[in-house]
């Protein structure tokens, strides 16, 4: 099975006036669908950085970035990239407006143009109760708790059914258990729809439900050496193999 | 690790007296857990190999006092070499007692790019146990509601990751100091 998604000799830096600061050096990783990687990192690793070049929200100064074999698509300095139909981004920030009367018409946004509001708001009952939080469909985001606003950000991502879901930090902000739930909604998203999942955490505990895990530092992301001891690389067996 | 490793670095900083060297060594690893006795036979045993050397300094108490002259203990050039191979020679990782730490503390500058690497080689180990652990422990069912016994077991399973986290966390601050200084004295690293 090729893989769904590719981080190939992934190199980038951030410029501050003529001070580079590089963030990743030379990442490798690669992820097929139905997998959980998790990647843990502490502040100013680089993890989000990592994260939106997964989703196509960047791209690499050097290194290639390949969603199901195709590369993404580069985008010049400063425009802002569109997101793949088939990737979902968690995007933890909200509606960023009060125009959205509740949550049920902010999770049916990206179905717009693609099914009637109707059906747009019928789907996005339908994920809100998958993931846990369908008596929040008539609420305001403000009025959100901080475990309700994270995984109406994951349902929001998944509306629409993405082969790909990136998720950067999801878990901040939440208690033991709602991280421990929020994991495990994850998971069970990679194992009964076969969503392949990229993860960033700032605590480790959450590398736990995850297929292989990494550490980001240095803008060298650390792996174990099993399955095959390789510099950098994450690679992974099938389902099948992983017992 | 060896005690004597510690008194050598110890020594190569500062020709000491016995007692100095005992005291220093409490300040700079109080968690140490080595008994003073222990010191005085490491000594003996680093001047029997030749790595250090102990010259008749003055007696207790000034030049009339009495007893036996103390000894001031300084180090060989066999004595700097046989440190530097300790200093860039595998630290294992254990739980107890860091040998990676104690070269930290007590290695000059110049020696420092080794102990990078073996912060690296030490962070892989952890991941390499954390993937260890997160595969031995059973994942809860993926319902949103854990039951206790569920969420007992997750926390006994965070204790344990929690540590690997720690020592991880502090390898990569402590290679981002060793950096961060080596950039600052102009050294390429």
């Amino acid at each position: 099975m090729s893989a769904l998604l590719s981080l190939d000799h992934v190199h980038k830096s951030h410029w501050r006036g003529p001070h580079e600061n590089v963030v990743l050096a030379d990442v490798s990783l690669h992820l097929r669908a139905g997998e959980l990687v998790a990647i843990w990192g502490q502040r100013g690793a680089g993890k989000t950085t990592l994260a939106r070049l997964a989703a196509g929200l960047e791209s690499p100064d050097r290194g290639e970035v390949r969603f199901r074999g195709e590369e993404m698509t580069r985008t010049s300095r400063g425009s802002t990239p569109l997101l793949h139909d088939r990737i979902g981004w968690v995007r933890r920030a909200g509606p960023g407006s009060d125009e959205f009367s509740n949550i049920a018409d902010y999770v049916a946004l990206p179905l717009l143009g693609m099914h009637s509001p109707r059906s747009a708001r019928r789907r996005a009952g339908a994920v809100l109760r998958r993931v846990g939080v369908s008596e929040c469909a008539e609420a305001h985001w403000k009025s959100l708790t901080d475990g309700q606003r994270t995984l109406v950000s994951i349902a929001h991502a998944l509306v629409r059914e993405p082969a790909l879901l990136v998720a950067d930090d999801p878990t901040a902000y939440l208690n033991v258990l709602q991280r421990e739930e929020v994991m495990g909604l994850l998971r069970s998203a990679c194992d009964e729809e076969g969503l392949g999942i990229l993860v960033t955490v700032p605590d480790m505990p959450e590398l736990a439900r995850a297929d292989q895990i990494g550490s980001l530092s240095d803008g060298r992301l650390v792996v174990p050496p099993d399955p095959e001891p390789r510099k950098n690389v994450i690679d992974f067996p099938g389902r099948e193999q992983l017992g | 690790m060896a005690l004597k490793h510690a008194v050598l670095g110890l020594v190569i900083e500062r020709p000491s007296y016995g007692y100095q060297l005992a005291q220093r060594l409490d300040e700079r690893f109080p968690s140490g857990g080595w008994q003073k006795a222990g010191i005085y036979g490491a000594l003996d045993s680093l001047e029997g190999a030749g790595l250090v050397a102990g010259n008749a300094g003055r007696r207790r108490g000034g030049d009339t006092g009495r007893g036996p002259p103390r000894k001031v203990y300084r180090v060989t050039e066999p004595g700097r070499g046989f440190f530097r191979d300790w200093i860039r020679g595998p630290s294992p990782f254990s739980p107890s007692r860091q040998e990676l730490d104690m070269k930290i503390q007590l290695a000059n500058p110049e020696l420092w790019p080794a102990l990078i690497d073996q912060s690296w080689g030490q962070e892989s180990y952890c991941i390499a146990e954390l993937q260890t652990l997160t595969r031995a422990t059973q994942r809860p069912s993926s319902g949103l509601s854990l039951t206790w016994a569920e969420t007992s077991a997750v926390l006994q399973r965070n204790a344990e990751i929690k540590l690997l986290e720690v020592r991880i966390a502090w390898l990569q601050e402590a290679r981002q100091a060793m950096k961060l200084m080596l950039e600052r004295c102009g050294r390429a690293v």
